[in-house]
């Protein structure tokens, strides 16, 4: 019985756990401070959990990003950092005690991989039930290349729920308590709520099926006890099962957008067969598998030289692996091992039929594109406790043995090891500290020594001091933070922006062909911005998007987005003409009109226009208010999307898409208040009550954990 | 007893985790491409080690000097590809140059004749063996480069760039503007003038001035100045001074800046009585301020390059 709340755990967590835990946070202080860049999909992500945590401490759930190329979808960026995380609320709160944005979010991430690895001690400490085992791997995890991981992308959000559920799945097995029950759906549901629970999926449905085939009685036993607990919790159990059918919800209605076709991933969606947009093609899934990444171009050698998303770990794993070669076989050892054998060659992706064999026939496959990450998020973890297993039973079956041929054995792989790492150049001078505490180490045990305390201690040395080394590389040749991080301004959602800075490009008709060759590039976008954005020369776009809002005279039909349109829409662009182009089948007759009096220009609105001005706004809402002396058509060079509604007087209108990409209104002659706003009052509701939710279920397990603990604290007694 | 102690043995073994990974191995030599993977891990190596090419555009170009650049980069790229494919003649051709810039000529002139004789075609490498033959001093060698890389018209020299990985490359920059045939076709006057210039050094007036005369009649030749020269000197050389003086006034007339033209005008003028013009030539020789006895006045002109 895990008695979490009990003083010899605390002081292990506190000794063996947070104390490593800081030490690691000193090594990469250079990031953690905010001196280091984070990089590529980390930057990302930082982006969008600002961008939802200054929405919701407004209260504003944000479903449309009017910063992402000139106004996007929200949903699927939602969906990429799964949104109902109540621990994003961390992050939330120390922006709201005045915590700069940046070192909230650093703080956010550094508590939330000591989630990770507190979920992953706690599943050592269960498998081992040994303290020198269970802290060996807490170490080796996490003094490995695996911190790193979190200045580079984003799989600390896909890691910790699935640490969570394997400790919860295995603790229930155990113990069979309620809040591990709960604890197992709700770690499903934040897994659930993500646009990849793939990842999850498919290590999940791995281990599942290696367990049945390896523990298949064991299997039998553990369904006969959900069984039993189900028939005994009953109310619990379908609380739970609607709990998760909720969870599926959000990215079913994703799943479901991405093929109505309002919104296009270019990169990832090209050579498809399947009308998702999510879907990833076979090619691009080659580039994210784990030969294209170079994880291990610098584990042996050029340590001086390592860069951070790249892979290391104390030679002390090495050389464990070697030495206990001659430990007993046992199940789970064959078991953790077919995982790891069978993740990684998903991994390789066309170096092994696997891969082909699941992408063609697995459905879900065809929405994963990283699949290296396979490799951060199961192969290294798996591999730390098969190694640190094999160590336990070392120690089990040859402590104290004094074997000539066992000792002979450790120091021939040490030295053969040693011998090894000399021909590898720039090998970091602490990794010789490594493979001598490793001899101490396993000449110790052979040996007989008693004291587990110094012998932890010579594996606490053999684990850390070369990975710290590593480390402080890792933070040297980390690029500096040059100002903010990434392009996310804070003051977009603060309040509306008439316009943004444009500084013409001189060379633009010269390079034009270049960039234009550039332009397919564009990542996520509404499929009418992707068409301006590839067919409309970028300098026009630009000029005449830089102002947000316009009032116009005269909206004309086009038919057909041929290359004669796209011209005559980027000569009005250049020109900032009266006119707005409205698609003819889209539109009823009488909003196409047009005022003869009126300017050869459009008339750009800015905060001190005397006809419009801007009453409230957020992310999701724009309400302004008109003062008119005839019908003027107000243009929003913000994109266009079905789900937008406008209101004129309290009184529905139709939102027109106008220049193809973006949206209008005819607005009447005299004072209108007009409010637009994007999707529906029922689906913001919704989406509070879905955070409500997960923060509401993760305190009942809270709760019952501490119930549960205290209930037992009293039976032990 | 033996027999029961061996079974014992063998048992043990079957029991121990390392036959597992004995197993897997061998399971993986059937589950893996190894020659797949390779081929992808060498790929990404290639592709993470590529330097900028836009910056080997600039010096082709004259925008920037070779000894401004950092060839580390460029030398250990060049390595790499050719650890993996060592019959690349165009890259070997390359690492010569990013060897003669890095301060190691020897190594270079190594890799540029090993480039040169493999892969003939390509021009360049002829011709940048050549050069480095031209100034040790080898004019034998230099000549029978520059004789080889004559003989490639430009179309065939710049089919073999275009066949070349490294040069795709660094035709698809952003800032590659060049026209690799005509500037192959305009590479031609200078092997020309390393020819006649190689010969005039290794004392074969007789050739040198035949070569010089003949380059002399081509009108594709743009720059005839320096033919002029070497004919004007190859003749002075073979004690026909009626003969060198026409051919040296006609390269004094381009606006020559080759102080060893006004020295032999002056030495003839001089001689043949007309002292106060000889003098003037040769004060200008001296104003020039060059050691009119030994080098090669068109060293500016004559470099390594590959485009």
């Amino acid at each position: 019985m895990i008695r979490f709340l009990s003083t010899p755990l605390r002081k292990e967590y506190i000794f063996l756990v947070l104390a490593p835990f800081l030490v690691w946070v000193t090594a990469f202080w250079g990031y953690l401070s905010g001196q280091r860049a984070l990089v590529v999909d980390a930057v990302s992500y930082y982006e969008h959990i600002g961008f939802f945590t200054d929405n919701i401490i407004r209260g504003v759930y944000p479903l449309w990003n009017p910063a992402w190329c000139d106004g996007a979808p929200y949903n699927f960026f939602l969906r990429r950092i799964g949104e109902a995380n109540p621990f994003y609320w961390v992050a939330a709160g120390l922006k709201l005690a005045g915590v700069p944005q940046v070192h909230a979010y650093l703080v956010f991430l550094a508590f939330y991989y000591l989630l990770a690895l507190t979920a992953f001690w706690l599943i050592a400490r269960l498998l081992f039930r040994d303290r020198l085992a269970s802290t060996g791997a807490f170490l080796l995890l996490l003094f490995s290349g695996w911190g790193t991981q979190l200045f580079f992308n984003y799989i600390v959000i896909l890691f910790v729920p699935l640490a969570w559920f394997f400790y919860f799945l295995l603790a229930f097995a155990r113990e069979g308590k309620k809040h591990q029950f709960l604890g197992i759906f709700f770690t499903l549901a934040m897994a659930l709520t993500t646009y990849i629970p793939f990842f999850f999926l498919t290590i999940v449905g791995s281990f599942v099926m290696l367990f049945l085939l390896f523990f298949f009685k064991e299997a039998a036993s553990f369904s006969s006890r959900i069984m039993l607990f189900v028939s005994r919790h009953k109310g619990l159990a379908c609380a739970c099962a609607l709990f998760l059918v909720t969870a599926c919800v959000p990215a079913a209605d994703f799943y479901h957008e991405s093929r109505q076709g309002e919104f296009v991933l270019p990169g990832r969606h090209a050579a498809t067969d399947t009308s998702s947009v999510v879907a990833v093609a076979m090619k691009s899934v080659v580039i994210g598998d784990l030969l294209a990444q170079g994880y291990f171009d610098r584990t042996f050698m050029d340590h001086a030289s390592l860069i951070r998303g790249e892979f290391f770990i104390s030679y002390f794993f090495f050389l464990a692996c070697l030495v206990t070669l001659v430990t007993p076989l046992t199940r789970r050892t064959a078991f953790l091992l077919a995982n790891i054998v069978i993740l990684g060659l998903i991994s390789l992706t066309e170096a092994s039929p696997l891969y082909k064999f699941l992408y063609d026939h697995v459905f879900f496959f065809r929405y994963m594109r990283m699949v290296s990450y396979f490799f951060w998020l199961a192969v290294l973890p798996m591999a730390v406790i098969l190694v640190m297993d094999q160590v336990r039973a070392f120690i089990k079956e040859y402590a104290g043995t004094g074997n000539s041929v066992l000792l002979f054995l450790v120091i021939g792989a040490h030295l053969a090891f040693g011998a090894w790492a000399l021909t590898r150049e720039g090998v970091a001078v602490t990794s010789w500290a490594a493979v001598g505490c490793s001899l101490i180490f396993f000449s110790a045990v052979v040996l007989g020594c008693r004291h587990r305390n110094i012998l932890l201690l010579v594996l606490m040395l053999a684990i850390v001091v070369q990975p710290f080394q590593l480390a402080r590389y890792v933070t040297g040749n980390g690029e500096w933070r040059q100002g903010d991080i990434g392009a996310y301004n804070p003051a977009v959602v603060r309040g509306f922006s008439y316009s943004r800075t444009f500084v013409p490009d001189n060379n633009a008709g010269a390079k034009d062909a270049f960039i234009r060759s550039m332009q397919g590039s564009l990542y996520y976008a509404t499929r009418w911005y992707a068409d301006v954005f590839t067919h409309v020369p970028s300098q026009d776009r630009e000029a005449f998007t830089a102002h947000k809002l316009y009032l116009i005279d005269a909206t004309v039909p086009y038919d057909a987005p041929d290359a004669g349109f796209y011209d005559r829409l980027a000569g009005a662009w250049r020109g900032a003409a009266n006119i707005a182009f409205l698609p003819r089948q889209e539109v009823p007759l009488t909003a196409l009109r047009s005022f003869s009096g009126g300017p050869s220009r459009a008339e750009a609105i800015g905060p001190e226009h005397a006809a419009i001005q801007i009453r409230s706004f957020d992310v999701n809402t724009l309400r302004l208010s008109a003062h008119l002396d005839r019908p003027r058509f107000l243009l929003w060079n913000d994109a266009y999307h079905s789900g937008w509604h406008v209101y004129i007087n309290g009184r529905e209108d139709k939102v027109l898409r106008a220049d193809h990409a973006f949206k209008g209104v005819w607005l009447p002659a005299g004072s209108s208040d007009v409010v637009f706003r994007f999707s529906s009052p029922l689906r913001y509701a919704a989406g509070y009550l879905f955070l409500l939710l997960f923060a509401v279920i993760l305190g009942v397990i809270i709760v019952l954990a501490r119930r549960e603990g205290l209930l037992a604290a009293q039976e032990d007694a | 007893m033996g027999t029961d102690r061996f079974m014992v043995a063998v048992k043990w073994l079957f029991t121990r985790v390392g036959i597992l990974y004995i197993g897997l191995f061998v399971a993986l030599a059937f589950l893996v491409d190894a020659k797949a993977a390779a081929s992808r891990v060498r790929i990404r190596r290639l592709n993470d080690a590529r330097p900028s090419m836009s910056a080997l555009v600039s010096l082709a170009r004259g925008d920037v000097s070779p000894q401004a650049m950092d060839w580390k980069p460029y030398r250990s790229y060049f390595d790499l590809v050719l650890r993996y494919m060592p019959q690349e003649w165009t890259t070997r051709m390359f690492l010569g140059v990013a060897e003669y810039y890095q301060g190691e000529p020897g190594k270079a002139a190594v890799d540029l004749r090993a480039s040169a004789d493999a892969f003939p075609p390509l021009f360049w490498n002829c011709y940048n063996t050549a050069v480095l033959a031209f100034e040790r001093g080898d004019m034998s060698l230099a000549l029978a480069y520059l004789e080889r890389a004559v003989q490639i018209p430009p179309p065939m020299a710049a089919s073999a760039a275009r066949s070349s990985v490294l040069y795709r490359q660094i035709m698809s920059s952003g800032n590659f503007d060049i026209d690799i045939e005509k500037d192959a076709a305009s590479a031609r006057e200078d092997v020309y003038l390393l020819i006649v210039a190689a010969r005039y050094y290794a004392k074969d007036f007789a050739g040198a001035r035949s070569v010089a005369l003949q380059v002399i009649a081509m009108p594709e030749i743009r720059d005839k100045e320096p033919f002029y020269f070497y004919a004007g000197a190859s003749s002075l050389s073979l004690g026909n001074a009626a003969e060198a003086m026409p051919l040296l006034g006609a390269c004094l007339k381009q606006k020559s800046r080759n102080p060893w033209a006004y020295r032999y005008a002056g030495q003839i003028l001089v001689a043949a009585g007309d002292a106060r013009e000889g003098q003037a030539l040769l004060h200008t020789a001296e104003e020039l301020g060059k050691d009119a006895s030994s080098g090669f006045p068109y060293s500016e002109r004559v470099h390594l390059r590959f485009l």
